[in-house]
């Protein structure tokens, strides 16, 4: 805590000073030991009541500073961001996140898979529905075990690194993952084409139970031991200019690169070729992964 | 003979009036500074409780308002820079290793080491990323505070029994589909990303529910409803620990700068995972040195610092 206040600028060192004696007059026992007299008979108790009643009524004194001076800081452009961003709470904000985009209609999917398959003769839809069903089983072991790594053959780096960073955020905040899901079937719901990118959204359907508990509280935060169905979406992206390599790629587990059995270090770089293959330059990629909101 | 025993009586009479006196002025004085006092801690609680009570009805009002702007009338974002390919392709000739992935990759890091920063209040991970006026941008600031603030928050809840203890945990954040939106090279080297974000959060603590509903309070009845409930359960001691929700999502243009004459080192990203120092293997997304060594680590995507975040409305 020392070393927190040393940070702190001289106002919030004000809040702190309430903080501290409030939970002084507050804390431990309000008898002192060796006297028999309880509550307000005892002097000690009493000038503790006392002083947490003059602190109480002289808060705003304390808090006051801090509020000014944030208000200055962030000023009415602060206000406003406050209101324009979108908080949404209780349950509408546990079923709102996550929500999967509606599905475009089949002719438009059939017609971006032509449109990569024209470029690409050797693109097969099939591949990436394939490799999303084997990464859903790869997730599942992640997410239960709380390590990253298991995701590492097939998300880009992006999303690789921002995924480790929030199970570490989760493991920090003592929040476990149990389960045991597989993928039951996917689809290919979504093919595009920008000046830069190809993206290709597979959904697919797991069947299993799954539970996210909070330790410390033993609340139970998302699921339960109940067998379930739900949709994940996963997006593949890569460059439009790569293609399908001859060897399969990523999909086929071989470097897209040289071609070799994959073997990647944790920076996605094949550990032959050296070469980094899950930037999206050379071939898919996972680029989003959505869980529908449980 | 008699004047001065006059004199005498007058001075020792004077002496317990000058007593009474001096009394008197200090006990005028005292009643002058408890008046003083109590008008300072009157006055102080009405500015507080303006203050509070006007910030938190204008923000409501404003949200509310917000909201119904963008259910009438939804806004499109402003599209990607139509020559982007070209200025790609002078991107590559100038900088044969630029790299465009280091980008959008870098922007769904950020996103959550922002969001990591906001939740734990260590936002050292974020002052590697970013460039020192970063800090002096809008954005920048309200980091800054936020974090301030979750620091504040874990000393506050420190001292609490276990039951009534508040916890506000970050549960899943996603940072979906980085698009790069524009590349200019002069006077500095600027690349703007979009990446779309969906937030989620648990707070567990005693009017959890009433607590959250009043973060996203969109009118002064609801406002007031979640305050004075999540106040009466803070109070009451009996309360058990309730579960509730806060999700927020939406749109940041992440700005990224570099000097006009910078070239991408092709070691950076991969320097990035292991210590060039003792060679370990940086285990934590979230260190900003070794945990062998402590040497500082480098940043993958080179010289790119982040130099400002904008909310797309």
């Amino acid at each position: 805590m020392a070393a927190d206040r040393e940070k702190f600028p001289l106002p919030e060192r004000i809040w702190l000073v309430f903080i501290a004696v409030s939970r002084w007059a507050m804390g431990g026992r309000l008898t002192r030991s060796g006297t028999d007299k309880k509550g307000c008979a005892n002097p000690w108790a009493l000038f503790k009541v006392l002083v947490f009643l003059v602190a109480i009524i002289m808060m705003p004194l304390f808090i006051i500073p801090m509020m000014v001076v944030r208000l200055l800081e962030s000023g009415l452009q602060g206000a406003k961001y406050g209101a324009s961003i979108d908080i949404v709470s209780g349950d509408a904000a546990r079923h709102g996140h996550g929500v999967l985009q509606p599905v475009p209609g089949e002719a438009d999917v059939r017609s971006g898979v032509a449109a990569i398959a024209h470029r690409d003769p050797g693109f097969r839809a099939t591949a990436l529905t394939n490799w999303a069903v084997a990464a859903t089983a790869l997730l599942c072991q992640s997410l239960v075990t709380g390590e990253a790594i298991y995701a590492r053959t097939f998300m880009a780096n992006g999303l690789f690194r921002a995924y480790q960073a929030l199970l570490e955020l989760r493991g920090r905040a003592d929040v476990s993952c149990n389960g045991a899901w597989r993928a039951i079937g996917a689809t290919v719901v979504g093919a595009t084409r920008s000046q830069l990118v190809e993206e290709v959204r597979v959904r697919v359907h797991c069947h299993g139970w799954r539970m996210e508990r909070h330790e410390p509280t033993s609340i139970t935060l998302r699921g339960g031991p109940e067998a379930a169905t739900w949709s994940e979406d996963l997006t593949f992206a890569r460059s439009v200019g790569a293609v399908t390599p001859p060897s399969g790629g990523l999909p086929a587990s071989r470097c897209p690169s040289c071609g070799a059995p994959l073997d990647l270090d944790p920076g996605g770089a094949c550990r032959y070729c050296k070469g980094v293959v899950t930037a999206g330059n050379y071939d898919w990629v996972l680029v989003s992964w959505q869980r529908e909101p449980w | 003979m008699v004047s001065v025993v006059l004199a005498a009586g007058s001075g020792l009479s004077a002496g317990p009036g000058l007593a009474a006196g001096g009394a008197h002025a200090a006990g005028h004085a005292v009643g002058v500074f408890f008046a003083i006092l109590e008008l300072v801690v009157f006055a102080s609680w009405a500015v507080l409780f303006a203050v509070l009570i006007g910030l938190l009805i204008f923000v409501t009002v404003m949200r509310g308002r917000s909201v119904r702007r963008k259910q009438l009338s939804p806004s499109p974002a402003a599209p990607a820079d139509p020559n982007l390919p070209a200025q790609l392709a002078r991107a590559r000739v100038a900088d044969p290793h630029f790299d465009e992935h280091l980008l959008l990759e870098a922007s769904q890091l950020i996103c959550l080491i922002i969001f990591a920063a906001m939740s734990t209040g260590d936002e050292s991970a974020v002052r590697r990323l970013t460039t020192p006026s970063f800090w002096s941008t809008f954005y920048g600031r309200y980091v800054r505070s936020s974090a301030r603030s979750a620091r504040l928050m874990r000393i506050q809840e420190q001292g609490r029994r276990e039951a009534s203890r508040q916890a506000r945990f970050p549960v899943d954040y996603q940072a979906l589909a980085p698009e790069l939106l524009s590349l200019e090279f002069e006077p500095e080297q600027r690349a703007c990303v979009r990446v779309s974000f969906s937030q989620l959060r648990a707070v567990v603590a005693p009017g959890a529910a009433r607590q959250t509903a009043m973060a996203s309070a969109t009118s002064v009845s609801s406002l007031a409803t979640g305050f004075g409930g999540a106040m009466a359960e803070r109070m009451n001691n009996n309360s058990a620990p309730g579960l509730s929700w806060l999700a927020w999502s939406g749109k940041h243009d992440l700005v990224f700068t570099r000097q006009a004459s910078a070239r991408t080192d092709p070691r950076a990203a991969i320097a990035s995972r292991t210590c060039a120092t003792c060679g370990a293997t940086y285990r934590s997304e979230l260190a900003t040195a070794c945990e062998h060594c402590h040497a500082e680590r480098p940043v993958a995507w080179d010289t790119w610092r982040l130099a400002d975040i904008i909310l797309v409305d």
